[in-house]
């Protein structure tokens, strides 16, 4: 079986998290294609993607601190600059600037459309519009993203193949169906979502972001603004349909 | 005055020590050889708890077992702000029961885990680590919907209750059984807010959050 995690994807932009969900001196904890993550924001709002790792003992960055302008690891105190992952402080040695090669992996990430997107290595073929299908002109509602258990090659040929169908048939409880569910590209795939009781249509965006060989987050996106009285209907909603995708596609073996 | 019969790793005995400083409220601490000693299961333990476990509280002499039934006598009778344990708010007081009882099934599964991982304890570990991701994801999803509505705790929105307190340890300890915490964002968020309650304390596994 071909692994869907090619290594010519290390150099596309994911959608790793909604941005909401980054707040103030919180580390949201991660994986991309394998690769573990730290994810924060500094102060200034300024996102940042590290390696999950201290380059001193390998401890895990995300239960150290965010002081709001660096990373402070948990075990040795040790502090890391935001934006550049330079050590700035090692505690044992407070007289001592740390050596540049005490440095963070860092990877690139942007902000846009709601998401904190990221890429693990520089794409040589740079693209003008990464982030299509997505466009300025679109008025975008990030829903809740859904983990799942099951590869991102799973997911999405079920998505393709027999989604349509199942949901329609499960439809009545979720209060929703997909339909003219294509893929845009590896990892995108673009759907008309209905809703059961009133018929409008909305186009729906899914992204899947793989985190490792079994494993992908769902995120779910809408060309629609959400008006606040019905805001947590239609989120409940999504999140019952999207449930459901995922029961079905852990189920896995089951379905073929 | 009270007694706390404790264990130093237990996430049980933790949640009462917690609540008990939070209260500010003086308590001896009797400590019980959990690991290896199996304290918990001799004669004169059984004597004060006939089912063997931590924690135990003795309040001048009315005995009470389990952590989450002495959370609430703890609430109703010491808690001058009536926020942790609403006793007059049927509607709060349900659904802290509710999680109390969610909290058991935690225990039941991630502390399980751990003590496979940690203690070497027999049982099965497949079904404890996947009944844990099961009543996560529920508490993901549950926290989730809380927070678009402005809900910063499980039951309630700006004041925690015992219901955070009961589903808490476990769940931050949940790696030393083997349960990783990465598919539940909205739980780790809950967990740094919960690290934040001033006069929070740590235990082995549990960090302070620096300042």
């Amino acid at each position: 079986m071909t692994s869907a995690l090619d290594k010519s994807f290390r150099g596309w932009l994911f959608p790793v998290v909604r941005s909401q969900e980054v707040g103030l001196r919180h580390i949201h904890r991660s994986q991309l294609l394998n690769q573990e993550l730290a994810i924060w924001r500094d102060d200034d709002g300024q996102i940042n993607a590290w390696e999950n790792r201290c380059p001193h003992r390998g401890t895990r960055l995300s239960i150290g601190l965010n002081t709001g302008v660096e990373i402070r690891c948990q075990y040795h105190g040790w502090r890391y600059a935001s934006q550049s992952g330079q050590c700035t402080f090692i505690p044992a040695h407070p007289t001592m600037e740390p050596s540049p090669r005490y440095c963070v992996n860092t990877f690139e990430c942007i902000e846009k459309y709601g998401y904190v997107w990221v890429r693990l290595e520089k794409d040589k073929d740079e693209d003008l519009e990464p982030l299509l299908p997505l466009t300025e002109k679109l008025s975008l509602t990030t829903l809740r993203s859904v983990y799942t258990m099951a590869s991102t090659t799973r997911i999405r040929d079920w998505l393709i193949s027999d989604c349509e169908l199942q949901i329609k048939v499960n439809s009545p409880s979720l209060g929703c169906s997909l339909t003219e569910i294509q893929q845009r590209h590896s990892f995108c795939l673009e759907a008309l979502s209905i809703n059961d009781q009133t018929d409008k249509s909305v186009t729906m965006f899914i992204y899947l972001h793989p985190l490792t060989d079994d494993a992908t987050v769902i995120h779910p996106l809408v060309n629609a603004s959400i008006s606040p009285e019905i805001r947590l209907d239609e989120f409940r909603r999504y999140n019952r349909l999207f449930g459901t995708i995922r029961d079905v596609c852990e189920a896995g073996n089951a379905l073929n | 005055m009270i007694k706390l019969y404790d264990y130093e790793l237990s996430g049980n005995c933790y949640k009462l020590r917690f609540f008990l400083n939070i209260l500010n409220i003086e308590y001896e601490r009797i400590p019980v050889d959990f690991y290896p000693g199996r304290e918990h299961k001799s004669d004169w333990f059984l004597q004060i708890n006939p089912l063997g476990q931590l924690p135990v509280l003795d309040h001048d002499g009315l005995v009470l077992r389990d952590a989450q039934a002495i959370l609430t006598y703890l609430a109703a009778k010491f808690d001058a702000t009536h926020k942790w344990y609403p006793t007059r708010d049927a509607e709060i007081l349900g659904k802290i029961n509710m999680w109390l009882s969610f909290a058991d099934s935690i225990t039941a599964s991630a502390s399980a885990a751990r003590l496979h991982d940690g203690l070497f304890y027999q049982l099965d570990i497949e079904a404890a680590r996947e009944n844990a991701h099961k009543l996560f994801r529920v508490l993901d999803e549950h926290l989730w919907f809380a927070e678009e509505q402005e809900q910063a705790w499980i039951c309630t929105d700006k004041h925690p209750t015992i219901a955070d307190i009961a589903c808490f340890p476990y769940i931050m300890l949940s790696e030393e059984g083997g349960i990783s915490r990465l598919a539940y964002p909205a739980i780790c968020r809950w967990t740094d807010r919960f690290r934040q309650i001033p006069n929070f304390i740590a235990m082995s596994g549990i960090f302070e959050p620096g300042s």
